[in-house]
């Protein structure tokens, strides 16, 4: 049975920030860097160390994804915390892609459950799973990040509640 | 070699498993858990030889299930070696000897999920943990990479298709880690690696052991004791945290004296929030 808590709050403007930066935020999925809210520059980006593990298992399941990053800037450094729980970095998913591909981020969540169960596995049973998506609300140009620590199995959550944000989005903007 | 299958060697696993089994106590008698730990040894060295072959032929469930194999026999071996260390009073050797033990029958289940089993065992050696030990403060390094290497095909960890902590042909994938930055240390309740932790604290007489209580007196070098500030000998990093953990999780401790922590309860909030 899943065990987990999310949380869902207000988030920066992600695509003012990125422009800020010197970013381009393209049209799949994106992983933002550990520091996106706080970075000097782009040259300063980090991102987990974990990224590069989630992005194949991504990719060998058909959904292509990318990691922020600035054209002339040095590629961003991995950072690995030794800490008990798996984190996957933080996910941003567009309004417009919200809109043509509703089931990708579904997707995209299975294949990290399903790759993170085998990893998890033998482990203490206690150790958690945190994933951190922000969602483009495209009415009100504004964005909310959802939140999840819990076991490996409840990771669902997240994607469930990002069909209702946008289905709310959706609902507000026929009104 | 002459050819032995794998149901003939998992049948032999478990008749000398199941022999050394009634040893795996604190009372049973030292000589008999060292004779325990040669036959082990030697059941360790024929496994390998039986993976390695298996691998070379690239017959992938066998060497999986034969890594699995060999790693279980390793978490018994490091088991006994847990009761003689205790038995000799050395609780720090103890220590690492059962985080080995329990690293080991982690990456058997991982090697396959015939050994899903072993989940009770991981339970037992967790249970040891909290009764045969004293309540330990763990450390988490942060770090931070430029260069992630594959340690099955050695190329660049983003351009292979292999991932980290899964099994290929009976070796597991790991990430080594190149260009490292130490970032931050915190004080954390659960880490990764649980053979980081501290080791002794300062007191105004000397260094006093965790494990043991005792105290040894400050020599020459040593960071000077000052009220209020946790002084502290610390393992912050070991070998596996730079992805050369061996499949048995046989990684040896990294010790690094004299960490200091002032203000100690202001990083005992884990490593969350405090890269950027």
């Amino acid at each position: 049975m899943a065990d987990g808590t999310i949380t869902a709050e207000d988030y920066i403007d992600v695509r003012a920030r990125a422009n800020a930066l010197g970013c381009t935020l393209g049209e799949g999925l994106v992983f933002l860097p550990d520091n996106f809210a706080s970075a000097a520059s782009a040259n300063d980006f980090v991102v987990r160390g974990e990224i590069t593990t989630i992005r194949k298992v991504l990719n060998t399941g058909g959904v292509a994804s990318a990691v922020l990053s600035a054209e002339a800037a040095r590629p961003a450094g991995f950072v690995h915390n030794k800490s008990h729980d798996w984190m996957v970095p933080m996910l941003f998913v567009g309004s417009e892609l919200l809109k043509t591909s509703p089931d990708l981020l579904g997707m995209a969540i299975d294949l990290i459950r399903e790759y993170a169960a085998g990893l998890l596995t033998g482990g203490e049973k206690d150790r958690q799973a945190k994933l951190e998506v922000v969602v483009e609300r495209s009415k009100q140009r504004s964005y909310r990040k959802i939140s999840y620590e819990g076991d490996v199995a409840g990771l669902d959550a997240v994607a469930d509640m990002i069909a209702k944000i946008h289905a709310d989005d959706n609902a507000s903007a026929d009104r | 070699m002459p050819t032995i299958t794998l149901p003939r060697i998992a049948e032999d696993f478990t008749a000398r498993v199941t022999a050394v089994e009634p040893l795996l106590f604190l009372t049973r008698d030292s000589g008999l858990q060292r004779e325990a730990i040669a036959a082990l040894e030697q059941l360790v060295a024929e496994l390998e030889g039986y993976r390695a072959a298996a691998a070379a032929k690239r017959a992938e469930t066998e060497a999986n299930i034969l890594l699995g194999l060999r790693t279980a026999a390793n978490g018994l071996i490091e088991e006994l070696r847990v009761y003689l260390l205790l038995k000799a009073e050395d609780p720090d050797k103890a220590w690492d000897a059962l985080v080995r033990s329990q690293a080991a029958f982690a990456a058997a289940m991982r090697a396959h999920a015939s050994f899903a089993y072993l989940a009770a065992k991981a339970d037992h050696l967790r249970a040891l943990e909290r009764y045969m030990f004293p309540p330990i403060q763990f450390v988490s390094a942060g770090l931070i990479v430029r260069e992630q290497v594959c340690s099955i095909c050695r190329a660049d960890y983003s351009a292979c298709d292999h991932l980290a902590g899964r099994p290929y042909c009976g070796q597991f994938c790991a990430v080594i880690l190149k260009q490292v930055e130490p970032d931050h240390i915190a004080l954390v309740d659960e880490p990764a690696n649980r053979h980081c932790r501290i080791t002794a604290i300062g007191t105004a007489t000397g260094r006093r052991n965790v494990m043991t209580w005792r105290v040894t007196r400050s020599k020459a070098g040593d960071t000077p004791y000052v009220e209020g500030q946790l002084i502290a000998d610390s393992i912050i990093a070991t070998t596996s945290d730079f992805g050369r953990e061996s499949a048995d999780g046989a990684e040896v401790p990294t010790p690094v004296g004299a960490v200091e922590q002032t203000e100690a309860k202001e990083t005992s909030d884990g490593d969350q929030g405090r890269q950027e």
